[in-house]
């Protein structure tokens, strides 16, 4: 799993780091360029106020003036003749101004390119190469490279060359992409606890949520309330709403096992009373030991299919026609029915497709048979009925028993709950189990009371497009 | 010794009933919370039985109903073995609670416990002279000989001996031998009284004429 902080720490320092060294880059770049220009248009500027002072009668005093004013301590400017270096004046008068004054240097040259006069630094490894065209260029010179601008002037027919040596450009550069990395590089381990100080600020609010949901269990389930950002607010109210159902599971799970609770022990205690009873003499005790575990058989079978069910089994729903399953169930439960004198009878429809699966279908036509044969009197008649209305196919299971009290209609189909005659040996559990598998068929169960009395229970199937009713 | 039962389990409520009335209780037995704090509004019970899980009304409001009407003993009936449950029942006025699926035994030991607290007595043995009733037993001693004694004589005695001095009604008598379903002779009473007499003292039990009977003890 990846952690946002790390993710966000180390993708901001990464983009913090490439941007500073873009900077920098960039700035050495920009500057080395702008420099270069700069200095090129010195170098004209220099040209031409110097072309604007010599005449075709300058005479050799003059260049030999001029060359004693360049000279620098160890590199001498010479004045030439013929190709000849002449040997310079007054060496010792050499001074030097400026320790990079070397870097830059000027010469000049006789309209048929040799050397008139080559200003310190350009004399030091033989003359510096003569010019071939007016204008700005790179030249090679005693293993430097220079800048160098010449110039032409026509009317003393003399070249005028100026030069800059490329370490100086390069230098310059150097040093002001230096001034910029050096703050940069002491900026950027700031920027960078900084970072990741606000991301950790930043995820705070995950970490209290997340403290407020850790160590909760089944008895903490209060909603979360924490002052979250807004980004944080869905979360947290998804979480509350899951807490809502967790809750309302957890009730319902709670009463579930105590309703569980009272009806496998109330015919537990009634069984082993019965058998105190018993032992104690009683001559009819035994025979209600009997019904206390018939009750008690019953409720443990009926939890065993709710269990089933709450476990979700893969349901297998299919188009069957149900009016077979109907009978094979009425002749199951018939004899039980006779014995009571009762009348068991199924009417309607002899075909009838739902979609449905065949096993739950089973259980729960079974259950509601026999809870309405459990209800129904000695002698009372319970009636099957398959019916299809404007495509939607019906079950209804009608009985001649005492029906529901109007209030309870609503409250029966929760668990172990018992409508009034609690003379029936019922588990409470049959209609609970009904509900479920009718929700699990997708059809809507409906409980009614019959005149003058009686239950009916109606399931329906919504009609479905494309399936014709029958 | 007159038992309200009040349980909707008709197995379990026919079972405890068949138990209390083998032990000398007369017992009444009814199946809701309506029935039952309509009992307590109009009659009078030595104990009550109650189960929490009725039909209509909650146990816990019918145990509240009952009190605002009377101090009789109620011992409770529950399948819920939760402790927050049993601390509410208690604290809802219960004087014991009973966890099904529970043993006869324990449940007569505990109604005898509930009804002694009552009176405020802690022994199960009461010493009234040379009379001795073992509750537990139902052995009664008269003059340290063990004196056998019908299921009705029993309730009756214990009922005299629980208040001595006290004149005990008749009709409050007979309400303790008899059910409401059950057949009561006029003379019932009378009868058992007469019993007790020749069988222990003749001047042990007093008439007080036109009203009932009353425990002397030292008159001897």
């Amino acid at each position: 799993m990846i952690s946002i902080r790390r993710y966000l720490t180390r993708s901001l320092a990464l983009v913090l780091a490439a941007a500073t060294a873009l900077t920098v880059t960039a700035t050495y770049i920009i500057t080395e360029h702008e420099m270069e220009e700069i200095l090129d248009a010195q170098l004209s500027l220099q040209g031409r106020l110097i072309a604007a002072q010599i005449r075709a009668d300058t005479s050799p005093a003059a260049y030999r003036a001029i060359a004693a004013r360049l000279n620098q301590p160890g590199h001498l400017a010479r004045r030439y003749t013929d190709g000849r270096a002449e040997p310079p004046d007054d060496p010792d008068d050499a001074v030097r101004y400026h320790h990079e004054e070397r870097m830059l240097a000027m010469g000049f040259w006789n309209g048929d390119a040799t050397p008139l006069l080559l200003g310190a630094g350009w004399n030091d490894h033989g003359p510096f190469p003569p010019p071939e065209a007016e204008g700005y260029r790179w030249v090679d010179y005693g293993g430097e490279r220079w800048r160098v601008f010449s110039l032409l002037d026509a009317r003393s027919e003399t070249w005028i060359r100026a030069g800059i040596q490329k370490e100086f450009i390069d230098e310059l550069g150097g040093k002001v992409m230096l001034g910029n990395l050096i703050p940069m590089l002491i900026a950027l381990p700031l920027l960078l606890l900084a970072t990741a100080w606000t991301v950790k600020r930043g995820l705070k609010p995950i970490g209290s949520l997340s403290r407020q949901v850790a160590g909760r269990n089944d008895r903490q389930l209060s909603f979360i309330d924490a002052a979250v950002p807004r980004e944080l607010n869905g979360l947290q109210t998804s979480i509350n709403d899951f807490i809502a159902r967790l809750r309302e599971t957890l009730e319902r799970e709670r009463r579930f096992t105590a309703d569980a609770a009272h009806e496998l022990r109330t015919p537990l205690a009634g069984l082993k009373i019965h058998l105190d009873n018993a032992r104690a003499g009683e001559s009819a005790s035994l025979d209600k030991a009997y019904t206390g575990v018939a009750r008690l058989q019953r409720v443990v079978e009926q939890l065993l299919v709710l269990a089933r069910l709450d476990r979700g089994d893969a349901q297998q729903a299919k188009d069957i026609d149900i009016y077979p399953l109907v009978l094979e169930l009425i002749a199951e439960l018939w004899p039980w029915a006779q014995a009571r004198d009762q009348t068991l009878e199924v009417t309607g429809l002899t075909a009838l497709r739902v979609r449905a699966d065949p096993v739950e279908m089973g259980i729960l036509v079974r259950n509601l048979v026999d809870n309405a044969l459990r209800y129904t009197p000695d002698g009372g008649r319970v009636t099957l009925e398959l019916s299809s209305a404007e495509g939607e196919a019906r079950l209804i299971v009608s009985d001649t028993g005492p029906g529901i009290p109007e209030a309870m209609l609503t409250r029966v189909t929760e668990r172990f709950r018992r409508a009034a005659d609690q003379r029936i040996t019922g588990s409470g559990l049959g209609l609970s189990i009904v509900l479920e598998l009718a929700q699990r068929q997708r059809a809507r169960l409906i409980l009614t009371n019959r005149e003058p009395h009686g239950l009916e229970v109606s399931l329906a199937w919504p009609s479905m497009p494309g399936r014709k009713a029958s | 010794m007159r038992v309200l039962l009040v349980e909707d389990d008709p197995l379990l409520g026919d079972g405890i009933k068949t138990a209390l009335q083998r032990e000398g209780y007369a017992v009444d037995w009814l199946e809701n919370g309506h029935d039952a704090l309509a009992a307590v509004r109009y009659d009078t019970f030595s104990v009550m039985v109650l189960d929490l899980g009725l039909p209509d009304i909650d146990g816990m409001q019918v145990l509240k109903g009952v009190r605002r009407h009377s101090a009789m003993p109620v011992l409770i009936l529950t399948a819920r073995d939760d402790i927050e449950a049993r601390i509410a029942g208690l604290d809802g006025g219960a004087d014991d609670y009973v966890l099904k699926p529970f043993d006869l035994q324990e449940l007569l030991a505990r109604l005898r416990v509930v009804m002694r607290r009552a009176q405020g007595r802690a022994s199960q043995i009461i010493e009234i002279g040379p009379l001795r009733i073992d509750e537990a037993s139902h052995e009664v001693t008269w003059h340290s000989q063990v004196v056998p004694l019908a299921r009705r004589e029993y309730a009756l005695l214990l009922e005299l001996a629980r208040h001595p001095e006290k004149v005990m009604t008749r009709p409050h008598l007979e309400s303790l031998l008899y059910g409401w379903n059950e057949e009561v002779a006029s003379n019932a009473v009378e009868v058992h009284i007469h019993h007790l007499r020749r069988k222990l003292d003749k001047r042990l039990i007093a008439t007080v004429r036109g009203i009932g009977y009353r425990l002397t003890p030292d008159r001897e």
